[in-house]
C-alpha cells in the first residue's frame, strides 16, 4: 500500500516535471525574439551578458540606445558603459532598471535622457513587454512590473509571458525556431546600430505643446533616480539627445535646466550643442532627423565621451578579459557597419 | 479546494463555505439579496414545510415571484437565480413530499443551495432523497476521481476557451446584420451556432461536474450526447437534462394530475375519448414549454421558441401511428442492417437541423426576422458566400474542425460507457498524454489575454 503510494507520488513528480519542461519550451518558442525586424526589445536582457563593473550607465528610450556607442567610448578613452535603454521607456521603467543595475554593480555615472518626463503613463503594453520581460527577476522588476501595467494586462502573463504570447503560434517564423534555446545578441553593450542614412528634408513642424508641465509622476521618480544615486555616491548626469522630433519644447527645457540647478546636475541638452558635436542632419541620421545612424552615434560618443573622461572620476581598465571582450565586440561592430 | 481533505470531517465543509463566500464576494447587490433572500426562505421552509401545502404555497409565490419579477422587469437576472432558484424551489418541494431529510445547519444547506460552480450554468440539481445533504456526508480523497475531475474540467475549458470563444465572433458577424448576411450565412450561421452553444455549455457542464466530482459530489449528466437524437422529444431528454427534469417533475407532472387537469379531463373524456385523454398531457406540455421559454427568457421570442418546441413535439405524437405504420411498412429502416444505421443517420441530421432552426430565435431574437432570415436560405442561397467577412483563418477552420472530432469520438465512447471510466481504463501515460494535450492546448489555443474578447457562458446569461 505505502510502496504503491511512493510509486504514484514519483509519477506525478514526474509527470509534473516533463509537464513544466514542455510549458518552458512552449514559451521560449512563443516569446518574441526580437533578433530580426524589432530588435529593440532584446536590449534589456542583453545587459546581464556584459562583463565587468561599468563606468557609465545610459538611462532612457530609443533616444539613448541609438545617439551612443559604447564601442566608441572605450576606444577612444577607455570608457567602459552599457545602455540600459528600451523602446519609449517610462522615467519609472529606467528608475527600476537603475536598482536593477546597482544589485549587480555600482558605475560611476549614470546618464540619464530626459525626454520620458513627457510620459505620464504607460507609452503602451508593447513597449512594456520589451522593457521588463528581459529584467532578471528581483523585487525591482516586480515594481516596474507593477508601476507600468495597464488595465488589460496581468501580473501573471508577466510571470508567464506564454499567457501572454500564447497565439503567436499562427506567425511564428525561422527566426523562432533558430533562436529557440539560445539567442544572440544584436546590440553592443545596449546600442542598437543604424547603418542607413536618410537625410533631413523638411524640418518638422512644432508639435502642440500639451502639457507645459511634467507630471507629478515623473518628478517623482526622477527624484527617485538621484536619490538612489547620491545614496550610492554615483554622479547622476541629465541630457537631451539630438533629434528634431519629437519636440522638445522650451518650456520643458527650462524645467529640467531649473531642476539640474536646484539639485546641481549637470545637463547636457545635445539638440543646443549641434556645431560642437559635429552631427549633420544630412548623413548622420537613418530616419529623417528622428534617431542617429552609426556615423551620428559615434560622433556624439567622441564628443561626450571626453566631458565623460575629463569632468568625471572614471576607472581606469587594465584588465585583459575586458580588452579581449571589446576586441570581439568590436570585430561583430565593424561586421554590421559594413553590411 | 486542498483544506477540503485536510481538515476533519466533521468540518470539511467549512473551507468549501470560505471559498464560495470569497468567490461570490465580487457579485453585486442584487444577486446577494437574491441569494440572502431565497437560502433564507429555503431555510425557514425546510424546518416547517414537512407536510405543510399553506406554507408551501406562501414560499412558491415568493421565490417563484421573486425570479419572475427579476426576469421581467430587469434586464439582468441576479448572478445563477435561473439556476439556485430551481433548485430550492425543487429542494421544497422535496421536503414537503418529506422525500429529503433538511439539513439543520443554514450554512451548509445554503452552501448546497447554491455552491459556486453550479451557479453559472447549472445544472440544475436534483434534491430529491440522497441526492441532497451530500456535504453532511463525509468525503474522502481519491486520486482516480481526482484525475477523472482534473481530465473533466479541462476538456470543459478547452471546448469553452479553444472551439466556443473561436467560432462566437463568426456567429457574431452573421447575426449582427442581417441585412446583408443572408441565405447561406444563415444556414452557415445556424451551424457555427449550433457548435458554439454546444461547446460553451456542455464545457462550462463540464467544468461544474469536474469541480464536483473532486468534492465527491454525485451530480446527475445534463447531457447524453444530444445530436445524436432521431427526433426533438429524444433530444430534449439528451439535452439540458437537469432542466427537462426539473420541469418534468414539478410542473408536468404536478399539472398533469392536478384536481382541474383532471376533471376537467374526465368530463370531456366522457363526449369525447380521445379529446379527454389529451387533456392532462397537452395542458402540461403547454404550461411546462411555456415556462420552459421563460426561464431562458421573458422576450417574445423565447416564449415563442417555447411554444414551438412543444407543438412540434406534440405534432410528433399526433403522428406517432402514422410513422409505426411507416415503419412496419419499411421494416428495413427500423431493423439492424446498414439501411437503419442510414436511416438512423438521416433521423439524426433531421433533428439536429429542426433544432438549429428553432435555435435561430435565439439568434435573431426577434421571431419576425427569423422567419424572413429562415426563408431567405431559398430566396437567396444563389448568392453564395465568402467566408472572408466571418473573421476567422483557415487555422481557426482547422482548429474548430479537430476540436469537433474530439467532440464527436467523445460522443460515440459516451454512447457506450462513461468517459470518465473509458478515462481511467487507460495506461499511465495515455492518461498522461490526454491531461498535457488538453492542458497545452487551452494554453496555446485559447482564446484569452490581450487582443480577444472574454465570453461569459451563453447559459450564465438566461
Amino acid at each position: 500500500m505505502r510502496r504503491q503510494r511512493r510509486k504514484k507520488i514519483c509519477l506525478a513528480i514526474c509527470f509534473l516535471v516533463l509537464t513544466m519542461g514542455i510549458f518552458v519550451l512552449l514559451q521560449n518558442l512563443l516569446m518574441p525574439k526580437y533578433m530580426g525586424a524589432i530588435k529593440e526589445g532584446a536590449l534589456v536582457r542583453e545587459y546581464y551578458d556584459s562583463p565587468g563593473n561599468h563606468d557609465v550607465i545610459f538611462l532612457g528610450d530609443c533616444e539613448v540606445y541609438e545617439s551612443f556607442s559604447p564601442v566608441t567610448l572605450w576606444e577612444e578613452y577607455g570608457i567602459h558603459s552599457y545602455i540600459r535603454g528600451g523602446p519609449s521607456q517610462t522615467i519609472w521603467q529606467s528608475y527600476y532598471l537603475l536598482e536593477d543595475t546597482f544589485a549587480k554593480e555600482i558605475p560611476e555615472v549614470v546618464v540619464f535622457n530626459v525626454l520620458s518626463m513627457q510620459h505620464g503613463e504607460t507609452v503602451s503594453e508593447a513597449y512594456n513587454r520589451m522593457n521588463l520581460d528581459g529584467m532578471r527577476w528581483s523585487a525591482a522588476k516586480i515594481s516596474a512590473i507593477r508601476q507600468s501595467m495597464t488595465e488589460e494586462e496581468t501580473f501573471l502573463s508577466y510571470l508567464f509571458p506564454l499567457l501572454r504570447f500564447h497565439d503567436r503560434w499562427r506567425e511564428l517564423e525561422p527566426e523562432d525556431y533558430k533562436y529557440w534555446m539560445k539567442r544572440e545578441n544584436v546590440s553592443y553593450n545596449g546600442y542598437l546600430m543604424q547603418t542607413g542614412v536618410k537625410p533631413v528634408t523638411v524640418v518638422p513642424e512644432k508639435t502642440p505643446l500639451t502639457q507645459e508641465t511634467f507630471s507629478d509622476i515623473c518628478y517623482e521618480y526622477l527624484d527617485k533616480i538621484r536619490r538612489l544615486c547620491e545614496e550610492n555616491k554615483v554622479e547622476l548626469v541629465l541630457m537631451k539627445a539630438p533629434s528634431l522630433y519629437p519636440y522638445w519644447h522650451e518650456e520643458w527645457e527650462e524645467q529640467i535646466e531649473e531642476y539640474a540647478e536646484k539639485f546641481g546636475l549637470d545637463y547636457y541638452n545635445f539638440l543646443e550643442l549641434k556645431e560642437e558635436t559635429g552631427i549633420d542632419y544630412q548623413m548622420d541620421t537613418y530616419d529623417a532627423g528622428l534617431h542617429l545612424n552609426v556615423s551620428g552615434a559615434e560622433k556624439l560618443s567622441r564628443y561626450f565621451g571626453k566631458i565623460l573622461k575629463e569632468r568625471y572620476t572614471l576607472s581606469e581598465h587594465q584588465d585583459q578579459k575586458l580588452n579581449q571582450y571589446y576586441k570581439e565586440l568590436k570585430q561583430r561592430y565593424e561586421e554590421e557597419k559594413r553590411k | 479546494m486542498l483544506l477540503y481533505y485536510i481538515v476533519p470531517k466533521r468540518i470539511q465543509w467549512i473551507p468549501l463555505f470560505l471559498l464560495q463566500i470569497l468567490l461570490l464576494s465580487r457579485l453585486d447587490r442584487f444577486s446577494w439579496i437574491a441569494i440572502g433572500v431565497t437560502v433564507f426562505a429555503t431555510y425557514l421552509f425546510s424546518r416547517v414545510g414537512k407536510g405543510n401545502k399553506p406554507v408551501l404555497i406562501v414560499y412558491l409565490v415568493c421565490q417563484i415571484g421573486m425570479m419572475l419579477g427579476f426576469k421581467i422587469f430587469t434586464e439582468t437576472m441576479p448572478f445563477g437565480l435561473s439556476y439556485y432558484g430551481l433548485m430550492a424551489v425543487g429542494y421544497s418541494m422535496e421536503v414537503y413530499r418529506g422525500n429529503t431529510n433538511p439539513d439543520k445547519n443554514p450554512l451548509r444547506m445554503a452552501l448546497e443551495l447554491t455552491l459556486f460552480p453550479l451557479l453559472i450554468q447549472g445544472p440544475i440539481r436534483n434534491m430529491s432523497g440522497c441526492r441532497a445533504g451530500q456535504l453532511q456526508t463525509p468525503k474522502y480523497f481519491s486520486w482516480h476521481r481526482t484525475e477523472q475531475a482534473v481530465a473533466r474540467i479541462l476538456w470543459g475549458c478547452m471546448k469553452k476557451m479553444v472551439i466556443a470563444d473561436r467560432i462566437a465572433p463568426a456567429v457574431e458577424v452573421m447575426i449582427r446584420d442581417p441585412q446583408i448576411y443572408t441565405g447561406g450565412y444563415v444556414l452557415l450561421g445556424m451551424l457555427f451556432y449550433a457548435v458554439q452553444l454546444y461547446a460553451d455549455f456542455t464545457g462550462g457542464i463540464d467544468i461544474a461536474l469536474g469541480i464536483a466530482n473532486y468534492l465527491g459530489l454525485n451530480l446527475e449528466e445534463n447531457f447524453q450526447v444530444p445530436f445524436t437524437s432521431k427526433n426533438l422529444g429524444e433530444y430534449w431528454r439528451r439535452w439540458h437534462i437537469s432542466l427537462g427534469e426539473w420541469m418534468k417533475e414539478y410542473i408536468f407532472y404536478p399539472v398533469s394530475v392536478s384536481w382541474p387537469v383532471t376533471k376537467i379531463a374526465s368530463r370531456i373524456r366522457k363526449k369525447n375519448r380521445g379529446l379527454g385523454r389529451r387533456i392532462p398531457v397537452y395542458t402540461a406540455s403547454i404550461l411546462t414549454w411555456f415556462a420552459t421559454g421563460l426561464w431562458h427568457g421573458s422576450e417574445a421570442h423565447f416564449i415563442f421558441w417555447g411554444m414551438a418546441n412543444c407543438f412540434i413535439i406534440l405534432i410528433s405524437r399526433e403522428l406517432k401511428p402514422a410513422y409505426d405504420r411507416f415503419h412496419r411498412r419499411f421494416p428495413t429502416l427500423t431493423g439492424e442492417g446498414k439501411t437503419a444505421v442510414y436511416y438512423g443517420y438521416f433521423q439524426a441530421v433531421r433533428t439536429f437541423l429542426l433544432v438549429c432552426l428553432l435555435r435561430m430565435t435565439d439568434c435573431y431574437r426577434d421571431v419576425g426576422l427569423t422567419f424572413r432570415m429562415f426563408f431567405s436560405i431559398f430566396t437567396d442561397f444563389g448568392k453564395g458566400i465568402s467566408l472572408a467577412p466571418l473573421g476567422l483563418a483557415v487555422s481557426d477552420y482547422l482548429l474548430i474542425g479537430t476540436g469537433i472530432l474530439f467532440m464527436y469520438l467523445v460522443g460515440r465512447v459516451k454512447k457506450k460507457k462513461k468517459p470518465e471510466q473509458w478515462f481511467l481504463e487507460q495506461s499511465v501515460g495515455v492518461r498522461y498524454l490526454i491531461l498535457a494535450g488538453l492542458f497545452f492546448s487551452i494554453l496555446v489555443f485559447g482564446i484569452y489575454g490581450i487582443g480577444y474578447e472574454q465570453r461569459q457562458f451563453i447559459y450564465n446569461q438566461v
